[in-house]
């Protein structure tokens, strides 16, 4: 039998060996992460004057998601000149939306304890207040007059392993700058029955451009996707379809954008559909690829929607461009870019 | 067979015991006057480290998974969620193999070492499966065939190399390291992704260097153990070799304790979110009570082992599950950041007093030339106890709610501990006798 001497002798030397492998990946292997060639950013401290124009046009608003010093901040890019010089703010987030002249981002501090915050941000993305989240942000939107914002968090999908989800929708008065309720306090109607059961999921809130009482959600029970119709005064919602995620209402009013569920190649997907609320006909986008995300409107016509980065790009994702008639071919819309919001027209009263 | 004093080792290292330097030899002389630490085998304690490594290794990319598909590869965890139910079922077939195969070569050691080989390599899969979902998923299901190969000799060795009176303290001490692995991981995956923001590759490299560490203690520090084969070498265990040990009463009535009590348990991942929902914490919370469980469970499984061997099993092993009823109670009646404390330390002691205690009964039982077969099937009764009890609950919870499906879970596991208190009574006395002699040791 070995002595001990030289066993703990060996186990030293495979501690260095261990430590070595670790040392040379991180000096020699491992290549920071640098931003993709062809994108440029500009921090908007640095040029008030440009940001200023870029505001007064149409523009989106975005994360940035180049994996350097800029990764997650928010930012602005005019939709005329989407290859110019993106203009990246301060304001750090998961999430954001901008609707009536509001803006509202959903934070996630990574920490040893993960802290979650909803933050609105004033016309120079400086934070105005905050509000406490109870998990990891998913999707957020504000009203198209600005007044009221809705937020969805992942209260328990974190858990991998636990294999279900639960996600908390909740409405936030921007005016008063307080929370007003969860959607788990609307009464649920189908075909006219009220319901109830302990399974109800909300999450993609969309407020109608129309009637600022109205808005759209997705009401999971039961394994059912269902796409709900809500009156705010009246705290109720009716079920209008089935099969409907993450809706997200054109700027008529008349249509949705929303992803289906579909197996595919025996995995689990999602397929950009849109839905005309009044004839209920259906027609799939032009995307081949599984889009896991609550899209938004370019225009009448078109939807933008984000995709994980192919590689060698590392953590980012791009925003795509299709049309929402199901016709032509997807186009690259913004790199580096992650939850969208289109500003048609800026300085559109409060 | 101990080439190594440990004893004097750690004896002379400033320990708990009030016996004066020097006398730890003539303790190791005199059985009843021995020393905590000469009650634990070295093989134990190799064990219990290269778990302890093992774990970090594992958990510090358990906790982070779910962030790196989502934030790095735009992957839903819901799609993760779908499959993971398999993979259960194929660890629980796996540990069933490895227990057989390690009672039929009688190579535990070498079984046991490349099921945390499997393991060290998926560190390594994982980085290069890069953004595919399908190949993570393999990886996952990879590692989970490793940690399934690697259980039943690992708990065969530390039965094999105690003796019949400190099993309970045994593996009393492996749980407790093990527990501590759990919760240094997702600490170590924090410092590491707090210096290099988005290095998940590095994380993912340090955990494989951690993993190889703990192959390297069990390669290095664990003597293989030889079963001596008096019993006649023809026979070679088979699948009717591993049944024929349900012909022993004993063994057969710790198998219907275990599937008695796994019924009416709750699982954590309930408990807590019943917990986080009744808080209205948020999810911000929900990682800290694991790490809380895990560290009660550190402190508490030794002395839980320990007190086991000294006033019976069985009666250590029913405490333990009125402690779970208690962390259901103050999960129902309670409220604020006491009941949270409180229901973690109710966590913890039931931990320790079930999980360790429970397979040294069934070990305690177990011929020599069974051991990992035995102890293959009690872990995968209990497991498929509590994956029916989960399932169930989750039913219960979605038609009466938390608090009611909580209530009938309080009132099965009050009729099992009635039930179990029977078995123990009736078939096991009062477990086994600390200082009876056994003689397959």
């Amino acid at each position: 039998m070995t002595p001990l001497g030289k066993r703990v002798a060996l186990f030293v030397g495979l501690c260095l060996a261990c430590g070595a492998i670790v040392a040379a990946y991180v000096l020699l292997v491992r290549k920071p992460p640098v931003a993709p060639a062809g994108i440029e950013s500009a921090w908007m401290r640095d040029h008030p004057r440009e940001v200023a124009d870029v505001l007064a046009h149409p523009h989106v608003v975005f994360i940035n998601t180049t994996f350097d010093d800029r990764n997650n901040r928010v930012s602005i890019a005019p939709l005329g000149a989407l290859s110019g010089p993106r203009y990246v703010t301060a304001a750090s987030c998961d999430r954001v939306y901008v609707g009536g002249g509001r803006r509202l981002c959903l934070k996630a501090d990574r920490k040893m304890i993960t802290s979650y915050a909803g933050i609105e941000l004033d016309e120079n993305f400086n934070e105005v207040w905050r509000f406490p989240l109870q998990g990891t942000p998913s999707r957020t939107r504000v009203s198209p007059d600005g007044r009221l914002g809705a937020v969805t968090v992942f209260v328990q999908g974190d858990s991998y392993a636990a294999g279900s989800f639960s996600t908390r929708t909740t409405l936030v008065d921007l005016v008063g700058r307080q929370i007003i309720r969860d959607l788990e306090t609307f009464a649920v109607r189908r075909d006219g029955q009220e319901f109830r059961k302990v399974d109800f999921n909300f999450w993609g809130v969309t407020f109608s451009p129309n009637d600022p009482d109205v808005f759209y959600s997705t009401l999971s029970t039961g394994g059912e996707m269902l796409l709900m119709r809500a009156s705010i005064s009246r705290r109720e919602m009716d079920v209008v379809q089935s099969g409907v995620e993450c809706p997200s209402l054109s700027p008529d009013g008349t249509r949705v954008v929303y992803k289906k569920r579909e197996i595919k190649g025996g995995r689990l997907g999602w397929r950009l559909h849109v839905l005309n609320l009044q004839t209920l006909a259906d027609v799939a986008v032009a995307e081949e690829r599984s889009v896991d995300d609550q899209a938004e409107w370019l225009d009448n016509d078109q939807v933008t929607y984000a995709l994980a980065s192919p590689p060698p790009a590392v953590a980012g994702s791009d925003l795509w461009v299709a049309r929402a008639d199901g016709t032509g071919s997807p186009r690259s819309f913004l790199q580096q870019a992650y939850s969208p919001s289109v500003v048609r027209s800026p300085g559109a009263a409060r | 067979m101990y080439a190594i004093d440990w004893s004097a080792i750690f004896g002379r290292a400033p320990s708990k015991s009030a016996t004066p330097a020097g006398s730890d030899a003539a303790g190791a002389a005199h059985p009843e006057a021995r020393s905590f630490f000469s009650r634990i085998s070295p093989t134990v304690w190799a064990l219990g480290f290269t778990s302890l490594l093992t774990d970090v290794s594992s958990e510090m990319v358990a906790s982070v998974l779910p962030m790196y598909l989502v934030l790095q590869l735009g992957i839903s965890p819901v799609a993760f969620g779908i499959i993971d139910g398999l993979y259960q079922g194929i660890a629980a077939l796996v540990r069933i193999a490895g227990g057989m195969l390690g009672d039929r070569w009688r190579r535990y050691k070498e079984l046991a070492a490349v099921g945390y080989g499997v393991s060290a390599a998926c560190r390594l899969l994982i980085l290069a499966a890069g953004a595919s979902w399908t190949t993570i998923a393999a990886v996952v299901s990879i590692d989970r065939i490793g940690k399934g190969l690697r259980t039943a000799p690992r708990d065969a060795m530390i039965s094999l190399r105690s003796r019949s009176e400190d099993l309970a303290t045994a593996f009393g001490v492996h749980r407790a390291l093990d527990a501590v692995g759990a919760f240094i991981g997702p600490i170590v995956a924090f410092l590491v992704l707090a210096r290099m923001q988005g290095a998940f590759d590095v994380l993912f490299i340090v955990s494989f260097a951690v993993a190889v560490l703990g192959l390297g203690v069990i390669l290095i520090f664990v003597e293989p153990v030889r079963v001596e084969s008096r019993a006649s070498s023809a026979t070679v265990p088979g699948i009717r070799e591993m049944l024929g040990v349900l012909g022993l009463p004993r063994f057969r009535a710790i198998t219907i304790l275990a599937l008695m009590l796994g019924i009416p348990t709750i699982s954590d991942s309930f408990l807590f979110l019943s917990l986080q929902t009744k808080l209205q914490t948020g999810a911000t919370a929900f990682p800290l009570f694991y790490v809380g469980t895990s560290i009660c469970t550190a402190m508490f499984s030794v002395p839980g082992g320990r007190v086991a061997d000294i006033v019976g099993r069985g009666k250590v092993l029913l405490a333990g599950y009125v402690l779970l009823g208690l962390a259901y109670l103050s999960v129902m009646t309670t409220g604020g950041a006491a009941a949270v404390v409180l229901t973690l330390l109710l966590m913890g002691g039931y931990y320790a007093a079930t999980d360790g205690v429970l397979t040294a009964m069934a070990a305690a039982e177990l011929p020599a030339s069974a051991a990992g077969g035995g102890l293959a099937m009690l872990a995968t009764v209990t497991n498929v106890a509590r994956l029916a009890a989960s399932v169930i609950f989750g039913l219960l919870w979605s038609t009466v709610g938390m608090q009611g499906a909580t209530r009938i879970y309080l009132a099965g596991l009050a009729l099992a501990i009635v039930g179990a208190t029977f078995v123990v009574a009736r078939t096991l006395h009062a477990s086994r006798v600390p200082d009876a002699v056994d003689p397959a040791r």
